[in-house]
Parts: structure tokens; C-alpha cells; sequence
């Protein structure tokens, strides 16, 4: 399908995330023999009656594996389509202002359903407790408004190389600085809200899964079907343009497809650092830059990377859990000095 | 005749760049666009691309412009981490469709490109190992791979040693398509078929090299002292005095 030497990485990539996948499946806050998880696997698949441990490895441990596989390979496959957008290794999946949007959101919701809210709040709201099936909905919402206005202020500003940077600069600081003053107004919810932002797994069920499961799919699809485009960008706006690509419309079909992706992952999730950028950092390395074998490679090893990080998050202080996004920036930050400073030799 | 300008003007908001440009470009036929700074000339060639819009006259310009018409910009700035096949590659985009899977016919055209411009030795190399020729050699195979009737080339001997300006001239004669090259190399000028001499704007000159390289027209143009030499085989050479 690609070339011989990103065949190859792929396939690795994949058989590694197959090995996480079990480690992750089998390790936990409890123990639980391979048998008994085997056992659960299979009598899930078949709709059998599962016994004692058997839920704990179906219900919880199975669907916030395959949900971290999923936001791994969505916020990593965002970051390799944003890093070719703005041709700079150093884009990640929230450029755009998708943290931003996703975290105001998120407060709105939480906000709504505390006590303080004002009275004009519906009577839902007080009804649920933070991290209700509201806060998902107002993150994804809040994401996809702040990235239509970065789009929206970028393109009202022609000509300028940067101006989506810079709107996504903008459109990220006014949105941050209301979600600041909503918290201030309600310090009791901050701690909901601080858990949410730092991202967590903890969540993750099979109804997470199948609703961020078509959107992801969606997005990667698009992605790839962008992937030699975005090559051409890389030759330069004018290159690529000369080749007969709408530079402007590729930019922003990739963009809203990316953000559509990591909208999804993220407002389950929370704002998981990192991954969007170290995935395709060591997978470039790899396999190359041509974005179709990279968009792949990069989703695989985003998927291993953000499914270690919760292993460790829920085993390394157990029986209590780490925020995840603490975790992938705590092992990613170092790992990406060290990648920069192996660059360098 | 595929390729002509007609009272073309452009501006950069109320700074005019080109007024009342008409030229025509013979098939097969190689012209150089030379003059000073800021001339006109990359904004000429710009608008001849389609990647900038004449503010006023129009041009005439084989359709689709992204089959029949490469365009090389000024130092291309290539990706480091794209291999020098992958980059030439991109040549075919405009004739591939939305999987942009490669035909036998696209690696043909790809790998004949590579041969042309003396690069397929080295491509499976990656661009940030290439020195400033030959990635400007593998740009060129890039345009090349196109496969275009009209080639538009924005300085394309900037960094090409002698031997390669005299091979990258060599390529372009026996390529057969119909050229237009900015240079600020007057001798590189003096090789093509025909020159056109832009100034402040205008159309000062155009005609074969030795009616446009004229020492007191290029003197007056350039601002500087200036001689013309012919050599022993009838070409007309102009160098600072």
C-alpha cells in the first residue's frame, strides 16, 4: 500500500498496540487471571451471563481500553493533520481552539448543574451531578463554535500567512478568560471541572466508545483522503496551488476534520496533552512524511502511547487513580526533550 | 501559440507593479524575462501561473492550468523530510484522482524526470541531505513530472554550478516545451530564444538577445556601467564594466 519501510512500521505499530492492548486488559487495580479475562472477553462477545470479575474486565477495563485506543488514534491523527497544515512540527490538535472551546464548554455545564447556577437554568441541570452526559455534549459544542470562529475571523483577514494561528490565538485567550470568570464565580464546582480538564478514562463506556467511534472514523477517513494534498502543501502554498489544489479549502476541510475528531475524543476525555504532538513526532522519524502512511502510523502509536499512560494512571498509585493527561505530559515532556536532543547528535 | 499576456496591469493595493504588459510566447520557444529589483518580473510570471489575477487584461493560458503548466517558484523550499522521490512524485497530483494512486504511467513520467535532471541516483534520499543544487535540480524534476506543455521558472540557476546552468539549459532546449524563465544572469539570458526586458512596471524591450542586450537600453534600465562582448561563436554577452 506504501512504501516497503512504512509497511513495515505500521505493521509494527500494530502488533505493539496489540501487546498494550492485552497488558492494559489484563492489569488493573485487581488482580485477574488471563483465564478469567479470556473468559469475560468471550462471553461478552456472545452475550453470555459474565460472573464476578468477569464485569469488572467486560464492563470497565475492555471499553476504556478501546476508548483510549480511540482518542490515542484521534487526537495523534489530528496532530499529524494540523503539523501538515501549518507546515510546523510543533502544531498540535488544540491550535485552533479546541482545548479552549472543549474547557468552556465543559465549565458552562458544570456550572449550570451546581447550586449557584442562576435561576434561569433549566431544572436538568440541578438535577445532575458534574460529569452528567451534559458536560460531553457542551465540550464537544463549545470546541466546534471555537473552532467555526477561528475559521470565520481567519478568513475575514485575507492575505495574511498566519492569520489562522493568530485567530486561533485569540479566539483561545477571550474564551479562556470567560471560562475563568464563570469558575471565579463558582469555586465549589472548580474541582469538577480542574478533574475534567486534566483528562480521564475513568469515565469510559461501551455507549462512550460508540458514540466518539463514528466520528473519529469519519475524520480519519477524510484525513486520508486529504493525505496527498497535504503533501503538496508541504512543496508550498504556491506550489500547491499551481498543482490545482484550493489551498484555502484544504486548509479548512482538514482543519474542521481534525478538530471534529479531537472534539470528540476530548470532551469524554478531557484536555489530553501530547499525544497530538509525540505520536507523529516519533512516527515522522519513522516512516517518513508522506501524511497517508504517517496519519496511520501516527494513530497507531498515539492509541499505544495514550493506552500505557492509563495503565500507568491507574496502577502507579493504586487503589487511587492519576489524571491521565498528567501522566502522558509527565512521560511525554522528557521523551520529547530526549527525541530533540537525539535530533541534535 | 499557447501562452500570451494582453495589456495586463497589476497593483499591490495602490502601488502599481505591471501596466499595460502584451507579450507573446512562440510554442517551443524559451524566453527570459530579465530586469532590475522590483521590476515586475516574478509577478509577471505569478499572474502567467494563475497565482495571482491581472487587475486589468488578461492572459492566454493552455486549460486546465494544473495539466498543462508547472510553475517552479524562487527557491522552492522543499521538505526536509520528504524523500527526493516522494517529492517528484507530487509532479502528478493534478493528473491523479481523489486516492491519488500512482499509475504505471505516473512512475514512468516520475522516473524519466528523475533522469532528466540527473537525480535519480540519489532518490531515495531525503531533502534535508541534499545540497542547494540538487535540490533545486529535484524541484525541477518536480515541475517536470507534471509532464506540462508551459514551464514558468522563477530564477532556476540560483544555485546551480556552471556545469548545471549549462545542463539545466541543455534540458530545457531539447525538452521541446515552451519556456519562461526569470534570470538576473545576462549570460544565462543571452542563451535563450528570445528576451523581454521589464522595467518599473513595463515592457521595455523584447526581441532575440542581441537586440535586447544592448549596452546603452540596459545601462539606462540597470543604473550601471555595462559592456557587450560577442564570443568566438556568435553569442552576445553583456557584463559589468
Amino acid at each position: 500500500m506504501f512504501n516497503s519501510k512504512a509497511n513495515l512500521v505500521i505493521l509494527a505499530a500494530f502488533a505493539f498496540l496489540a501487546l498494550a492492548a492485552l497488558l492494559a486488559v489484563s492489569n488493573g487495580t485487581l488482580e485477574i487471571t488471563p483465564i478469567q479475562t479470556w473468559n469475560a472477553i468471550l462471553k461478552g462477545i456472545s452475550g453470555q451471563q459474565l460472573e464476578g470479575l468477569e464485569a469488572i474486565v467486560w464492563n470497565l477495563r475492555l471499553p476504556r481500553v478501546a476508548f483510549a485506543i480511540l482518542v490515542g488514534a484521534a487526537l495523534a491523527a489530528s496532530g499529524v493533520a494540523m503539523q501538515g497544515v501549518f507546515q510546523n512540527p510543533l502544531a498540535d490538535p488544540y491550535l485552533v481552539g479546541v482545548a479552549s472551546g472543549a474547557a468552556f464548554g465543559a465549565t458552562v455545564a458544570i456550572f449550570l448543574s451546581s447550586s449557584a447556577a442562576p435561576a434561569f437554568a433549566p431544572a436538568i441541570f440541578s438535577a445532575r451531578a458534574a460529569g452528567s452526559g451534559l458536560v460531553p455534549l457542551f465540550a464537544f459544542c463549545g470546541a466546534m463554535l471555537a473552532v467555526t470562529l477561528t475559521v470565520l475571523l481567519s478568513s475575514s483577514a485575507k492575505g495574511s500567512r498566519n492569520s489562522l494561528i493568530l485567530s486561533g490565538v485569540v479566539i483561545g485567550s477571550m474564551i479562556t478568560a470567560m471560562t475563568t470568570f464563570i469558575q471565579l464565580f463558582d469555586a465549589d464546582r472548580l474541582r469538577a471541572v480542574f478533574s475534567w480538564t486534566l483528562g480521564n478514562l475513568a469515565l469510559a463506556g461501551w455507549s462512550e466508545v460508540l458514540v466518539v467511534l463514528p466520528v473519529a472514523v469519519l475524520g480519519f477517513v477524510v484525513l486520508l483522503l486529504l493525505a496527498k494534498p497535504l503533501d503538496a502543501l508541504q512543496l508550498g502554498e504556491d506550489t500547491a496551488q499551481t498543482l490545482g489544489i484550493r489551498v484555502l479549502w484544504l486548509k479548512i476541510a482538514v482543519i474542521i476534520a481534525a478538530s471534529l475528531m479531537t472534539a470528540a475524543a476530548v470532551s469524554f476525555a478531557g484536555i489530553i496533552g501530547f499525544v497530538g504532538l509525540v505520536a507523529p513526532h516519533v512516527m515522522r522519524r519513522l516512516c517518513g512524511a508522506a501524511h497517508r502512511p504517517l496519519i496511520v502510523a501516527s494513530a497507531l502509536a498515539g492509541s499505544s502511547l495514550l493506552l500505557l499512560s492509563d495503565l500507568g494512571a491507574r496502577t502507579l498509585i493504586r487503589p487511587q487513580e492519576l489524571p491521565v493527561g498528567i501522566v502522558t505530559t509527565l512521560l511525554g515532556g522528557p521523551f520529547f526533550l530526549w527525541l530533540m536532543r537525539q535530533g541534535q547528535k | 501559440m499557447k501562452l500570451a499576456a494582453r495589456e495586463v496591469g497589476f497593483a499591490y493595493g495602490k502601488k502599481n507593479v505591471l501596466q499595460n504588459i502584451s507579450l507573446e510566447v512562440q510554442d517551443n520557444e524559451i524566453l527570459a524575462l530579465i530586469g532590475p529589483n522590483g521590476a515586475g518580473k516574478t509577478t509577471l510570471l505569478k499572474i502567467l501561473a494563475g497565482l495571482l489575477r491581472p487587475k486589468t487584461g488578461s492572459v492566454l493560458v493552455p486549460e486546465p492550468r494544473a495539466k498543462r503548466v508547472a510553475y517552479l517558484a524562487q527557491s522552492e523550499g522543499l521538505p526536509l523530510e520528504f524523500t527526493v522521490l516522494e517529492v517528484v512524485a507530487l509532479g502528478r497530483l493534478p493528473h491523479q484522482g481523489l486516492l491519488a494512486n500512482a499509475t504505471p504511467k505516473d512512475k514512468t513520467l516520475v522516473e524519466a524526470a528523475l533522469q532528466r535532471t540527473n537525480t535519480l541516483q540519489f532518490a531515495k534520499r531525503k531533502v534535508e541531505d541534499l545540497s542547494g543544487g540538487e535540490a533545486q535540480r529535484v524541484a525541477l524534476a518536480r515541475a517536470l513530472a507534471q509532464n506540462p506543455e508551459v514551464l514558468l521558472l522563477d530564477e532556476p540557476t540560483n544555485h546551480l554550478d556552471l556545469a548545471h546552468q549549462g545542463e539545466l539549459m541543455a534540458l530545457l532546449r531539447e525538452s521541446g516545451l515552451t519556456v519562461v524563465m526569470v534570470v538576473h544572469d545576462l549570460i544565462l539570458a543571452g542563451q535563450a530564444d528570445r528576451v523581454a526586458l521589464l522595467h518599473q512596471g513595463q515592457l521595455e524591450a523584447m526581441g532575440r538577445p542581441e537586440e535586447v542586450l544592448e549596452v546603452n537600453l540596459l545601462e539606462r534600465v540597470y543604473q550601471t556601467k555595462l559592456e557587450r562582448l560577442t564570443t568566438q561563436d556568435g553569442r552576445t554577452v553583456v557584463i559589468p564594466r
